[in-house]
């Protein structure tokens, strides 16, 4: 996912990190987060993959904050890591339980719920 | 008030059926609550004045503002008839089915009672959306009916009926919901009554298919055909019929599928008198199809209920003539042929009922030589028959005769069509009376060990108002069509631009009117 | 500077009334050393506090008018209209749930005051999400009301497949959360605010324009379509509902729904970002999808709550045109009428159904099929009674208040011009009738021993019996709670 803020590639797009880098390394986070969720099977991993999606978002958040001179992007930034930790303590206490029943934290057990 | 009453007194003894604790008390309770509606409706012809068109004895109360829905009631020479033979059924398809009714009684009483309510409100509703809550309103119970007290293959029969017919009923809502629209800018408000909609001057475009006024007059036209039902969409009804048990088949042949010829007359003609001009050969084609199809069928039909339930569908194909004739004749003959179907088809539903009750079988090879062994039955048929047949003397006579004018006049070759269907009828009713009364007495007939008896006092009772309606309404049509006469005139003379008025009887229909205005949120001319 | 003051905290009073009464029973359970009290003692706590919640948002809503002193904490919360009666929806089925979970196996027991608390909190998440004028805000909301949930449904007393249920949901809500966060981000950088008003004032400027803020508007649709299931984004729902105990699906049918729907119509409908050409016919395809998917799929159903699950997907379609046709309308507040009076109409039935699955679910393990009611109606008419009412308004026979919301609904899009849609979606609805009446059809026409499980089940039939009546009351006068809707949208 290319987000391009500015119309044409400058020469020096390389050696000077501005804007549009957070935002490419952002996304290529996010979507390696995405991939990750969508793909793996081990519910540790599943868990990762989503607290990586979020952290990206929150790269993204402070480097609209620090280009674009808000203040409400690092805000954002201090929720979303709140409330990232409390997603991640209900998913693990998920997974415990998953566990204890299942002796396993594979999904692919995961097939009872279908058709 | 009395329209209200008539319309909502069956609700009331419905719930009060619901909480009745004495079960043996219920059948005669509920057979003397549907004297009692019956009683009330002779009550509007004191208030009825035959002479004018106006449409009489109006109730109409805001009920959703915002939408200019109403809480319309009126009656006119057009469904003043119709809502007496509902009314003149109830008592008897209760008294008929005395017997043959026992399990789960609660539920069926107050089930005919509910769909008494939903039939008298469609004939009598004058708003669009208070009309198509009573028109769908009329599916659940009958739905109930079929599926719990039905025959082998009710639940089949009864679904198929409900989705069949509320297709139909779910574009025609559209339709209704884009004529509210349309009423805003040629009454100032959004309203839903008919009256109003009366007022709409749809464009009409002759060759097009998806000009405005073909498609609402389709949209309208659909839900009515699958009622009636017209010749491709009829598919349902043999189903119903015949896994219907008897009071259901009678109530629906009685009178539900009047509802949609009335319909027919009362909204898709009126309301879009362009197209029904340009598409009335359609709906003359697929009548005399009808009529033959249905004719037809109905002599290679092994099953009694059957063969009645395809003569329906041959029957509602003259009204259909009838009512697409567009000259007195045609309509007068159409509404009278409505009335005289519910009689003799309802009729012969109870014949069939009771005899199925003695041997539990309609196979018409298995009877024969019937009239030896239940003469008194065997008159009663008879007379029936000759009504279906439209026998001079009879109320069917009056009502194709009519029919058959009427179709001469406005297109002749539908007219040597229907002619045609006369004879077909009277083919294959007097040849099944012939397989099932004459001859060699057939197994069930002759059985040793099951001996039939005749009609009891209480069947007797059950058909003899029928009979004498059949010869009142034949011998003296014009104690019935002098009250439709005005009404009918006026829908035939002023078809191309109907309007219906009426005067404001009671207070609150003034002040109605003027909360109406108020409540506008249009632009006040 | 803006002022947070002591008129902030009167503003947002029913969440705090809420949040202290979600409090009580677990600290009486502390204090009694980890002893649960009489759970229909914790019953009343719950219930009371949601009662108090929903007279203090009516009360804040009266006194303030809903006009530009309603918000608060600088603008990141309002108190309008929609936070009004979507609130109160919500509220409504955190109470449902509440008499339904003290019942049911699944459910009561020795961990009946934590159900409590998490429901509470997952209401006061409601709140804030309906609430919610500030993006920012609109996510907390969301996250709140969201885990509140996982815990819940992973609570359940049954070990395999909420479990499952419970995990499907948490992977699959955080990463529709994550899109949605993104797509703020996006919002942010381009509008340069987090502030919904300000991102509907831009839309018109930047749609067409700006490739960032597009993404963004896509993100942000998809984050939603995921949480209110439009297809093909649905696919979690039945595995969902069906393996979570069934208060807590009928808590999701419900309250999750309305309140995801009202933030919806309160970000996405706007002329500018609705009428776009790119998203237009985009939305529409996704209502018709939705209505023809959940439709289909719900005819070939035999457990029960997965039918009931699908029938909610295709009712999510029906008020995915509602949503439409509030964001091309001129008259908002009568298309934004039509679509939470249909959100009323849809939580009230919704609420009955799922309660009387309920009623037959003996111990936790116990899966309901279709088949399973026959010959319900000879031992328990009211009950079956109450079901072929809920079923027949789910339908949208007259004169229920299913009815008269599809006709509020389809009406405002008619009105609108947006006649094909209606009549796919009535055209949907006679294809639902068919799953709606195949219960009906088991419990009365079918002979069998369905009987309930043999508890008390005075608070699920409590349940029961309130929505039932105001099914059919609303049905019958419905005009006057339009009318009252509409004046406060």
């Amino acid at each position: 996912m290319r987000a391009r803020k500015v119309a044409h590639m400058p020469s020096n797009f390389i050696l000077e990190v501005g804007l549009p880098h957070y935002l490419v390394l952002s996304s290529l986070l996010f979507v390696t987060g995405m991939a990750g969720v969508l793909l793996r099977r081990n519910a540790i991993v599943m868990m990762m993959s989503i607290e990586l999606m979020l952290n990206a978002v929150n790269l993204s958040f402070v480097a609209f904050s620090r280009y674009l001179g808000l203040l409400e992007g690092q805000v954002m930034v201090f929720f979303v890591m709140t409330i990232a930790a409390a997603e991640a303590a209900v998913g693990l206490a998920l997974v415990v339980a998953i566990f204890k029943r299942f002796k396993e934290v594979n999904i692919r057990f995961f097939e009872h719920l279908k058709g | 008030m009395i329209l209200s009453a008539v319309v909502f007194l069956p609700i009331v003894f419905a719930l009060v059926i619901a909480f009745w604790p004495n079960k043996s008390t219920l059948k005669p309770l509920a057979f003397g609550f549907a004297i009692i509606e019956f009683l009330l409706s002779l009550g509007i012809f004191k208030y009825f004045d035959p002479a004018t068109a106006n449409l009489q004895m109006v109730e109409q109360y805001v009920w959703i503002e915002r939408f200019g829905i109403s809480y319309f009631l009126g009656i006119d020479g057009i469904s003043l008839w119709l809502v007496l033979l509902t009314t003149f059924l109830t008592p008897i398809v209760l008294l008929g089915s005395w017997t043959s009714i026992d399990q789960k009684l609660k539920g069926f009483l107050a089930s005919v009672f509910v769909l008494q309510t939903a039939m008298i409100g469609t004939f009598l509703a004058m708003d669009a959306i208070f009309f198509y809550l009573f028109w769908e309103l009329s599916l659940v119970p009958m739905y109930f009916m079929i599926g719990i007290w039905g025959g082998q293959r009710r639940i089949y029969a009864t679904i198929k009926f409900f989705i069949y017919t509320m297709i139909g009923s779910v574009l025609m809502l559209v339709a209704i919901i884009y004529m509210m629209f349309l009423t805003k800018d040629v009454v100032g408000h959004m309203s839903a009554s008919l009256l109003d909609f009366y007022k709409l001057n749809i464009p009409f475009v002759g060759g097009q298919f998806f000009s405005l006024q073909t498609l609402l007059f389709f949209a309208f036209a659909l839900a009515f055909a699958i009622k009636v039902p017209v010749f491709p969409f009829h598919t349902w009804l043999p189903d119903a019929h015949v896994e219907a048990p008897t009071p259901g088949s009678v109530i629906l042949a009685g009178v539900m599928l009047k509802m949609g010829t009335y319909g027919l007359m009362r909204w898709t003609i009126p309301l879009f008198p362009e197209a029904a001009d340009y598409w009335g050969w359609l709906f003359m084609l697929v009548g005399a199809i009808g009529i033959v199809y249905g004719a037809l069928v109905a002599m290679v039909q092994p099953d009694i209920k059957k063969l009645v339930a395809y003569s329906s569908v041959s029957h509602m194909g003259y009204i259909l003539l009838g009512l697409f004739a567009f000259n007195q004749f045609g309509a007068t003959g159409g509404l009278y042929q409505m009335l005289n179907h519910g009689i003799s088809t309802g009729a012969l539903f109870l014949l069939v009922g009771m005899i199925y009750e003695r041997t539990h079988s309609r196979e018409i090879s298995k009877y024969g030589g019937l009239a030896g062994v239940l003469p008194i039955f065997t008159i009663c048929f008879f007379i029936i028959t000759l009504s279906s047949i439209a026998v001079p003397m009879t109320n069917g006579f009056v009502g194709e005769f009519l029919i058959l004018l009427g179709t001469y006049k406005a297109d002749k070759p539908f007219a040597f069509i229907a002619v045609t269907g006369v004879v077909l009828g009277a083919v294959y009713m007097l040849w099944m009376f012939k397989k099932v009364f004459f001859g060699e007495k057939g197994e069930l007939v002759a059985d040793e060990h099951h001996p039939l008896h005749d009609l009891n006092s209480r069947e007797i009772a059950v058909l003899v108002p029928m009979i004498i309606m059949v010869f009142w309404m034949g011998l003296f049509p014009n104690h019935f069509l002098d009250y439709t006469k005005a009404s009918i005139d006026h829908l035939v003379n002023n078809k191309n631009n109907y309007e219906l008025t009426y005067q404001p009887t009671n207070q609150s229909s003034i002040t109605e009117t003027q909360s109406l205005q108020v409540g506008s949120t249009g632009v006040r001319q | 500077m803006t002022n947070i003051g002591m008129a902030d905290v009167f503003r947002i009073s029913p969440m705090i009334i809420l949040f202290l009464s979600s409090l009580i029973p677990i600290t009486i359970k502390v204090i009694r050393g980890n002893n649960e009290q009489a759970p229909a003692a914790t019953l009343f706590q719950g219930l009371g506090g949601l009662f108090a919640s929903a007279i203090l948002l009516a009360t804040v809503y009266t006194l303030l008018g809903g006009g530009a002193q309603s918000t608060a904490f600088a603008r990141a919360i309002v108190i309008d209209g929609i936070t009004l009666w979507v609130g109160l929806i919500a509220l409504m089925g955190a109470a449902g749930a509440l008499l339904l979970m003290h019942d049911n196996p699944a459910t009561n027991g020795d961990q009946f005051s934590e159900l409590v608390f998490l429901t509470l909190s997952s209401a006061l998440g409601m709140l804030l999400l309906v609430s919610a004028y500030d993006l920012l805000v609109v996510f907390i909301g969301l996250e709140t009301m969201s885990l509140a949930l996982y815990v819940m449904i992973g609570m359940s007393h049954e070990q395999k497949l909420s479990k499952e249920s419970a995990f499907k949901y948490f992977v699959l809500g955080s990463f529709a959360s994550a899109l949605f966060l993104y797509g703020i981000s996006f919002l942010f950088g381009t509008v340069q605010s987090t502030y919904i008003p300000d991102i509907i004032q831009q839309t018109a400027n930047l749609i067409g324009t700006n490739r960032l803020f597009m993404i963004g508007i896509i993100l942000v649709v998809l984050g939603f379509c995921f949480k209110i299931s439009i297809a093909p984004f649905h696919a979690w729902t039945p595995d969902v509902y069906q393996g979570a105990p069934t208060p807590h699906s009928a808590f999701m049918a419900t309250a999750v729904k309305a309140v995801s729907f009202a933030a919806f119509l309160r970000i996405i409908s706007t002329k500018s970002l609705v009428g776009s050409e790119s998203l237009f016919d985009f939305l529409q395809w996704l209502a018709v999808f939705t209505m023809i998917v959940g439709n289909v799929a719900a005819l070939i159903q035999n457990n029960f709550k997965r039918m009931l699950a699908y029938s909610s997907i295709s009712h999510s379609g029906y008020m995915l045109v509602g949503v439409i046709t509030a964001g091309i309308s001129d008259k908002t507040s009568f298309a934004n009428s039509g679509v939470v009076f249909y959100l009323a109409a849809y939580s009230l039935m919704t609420l009955g159904a799922f309660a009387i699955i309920c009623l037959m679910e003996k111990d936790e393990n116990t899966s309901i099929q279709i088949d399973d009611m026959a010959g319900y109606a000879k031992r328990h008419p009211l009950m079956a009674f109450c079901l072929t009412l809920f079923m027949l308004s789910l339908a949208g026979v007259p004169p229920t208040v299913g009815f008269f919301g599809k006709f509020y609904l389809f009406s405002s899009a008619i009105g609108e011009g947006l006649i094909w849609l209606a009549v796919w979606g009535v055209l949907n609805s006679v294809i639902s009738v068919y799953y709606y009446l195949r219960p009906i059809v088991v419990m009365y026409m079918k002979e069998g021993d369905a009987e309930e499980a043999a508890l008390d089940f005075s608070a699920t039939k409590t349940a029961i019996l309130i929505s039932a009546f105001f099914v059919l009351v609303l049905g019958i006068i419905s005009g006057p709670l339009f009318a009252l809707v509409e004046k406060a949208l």
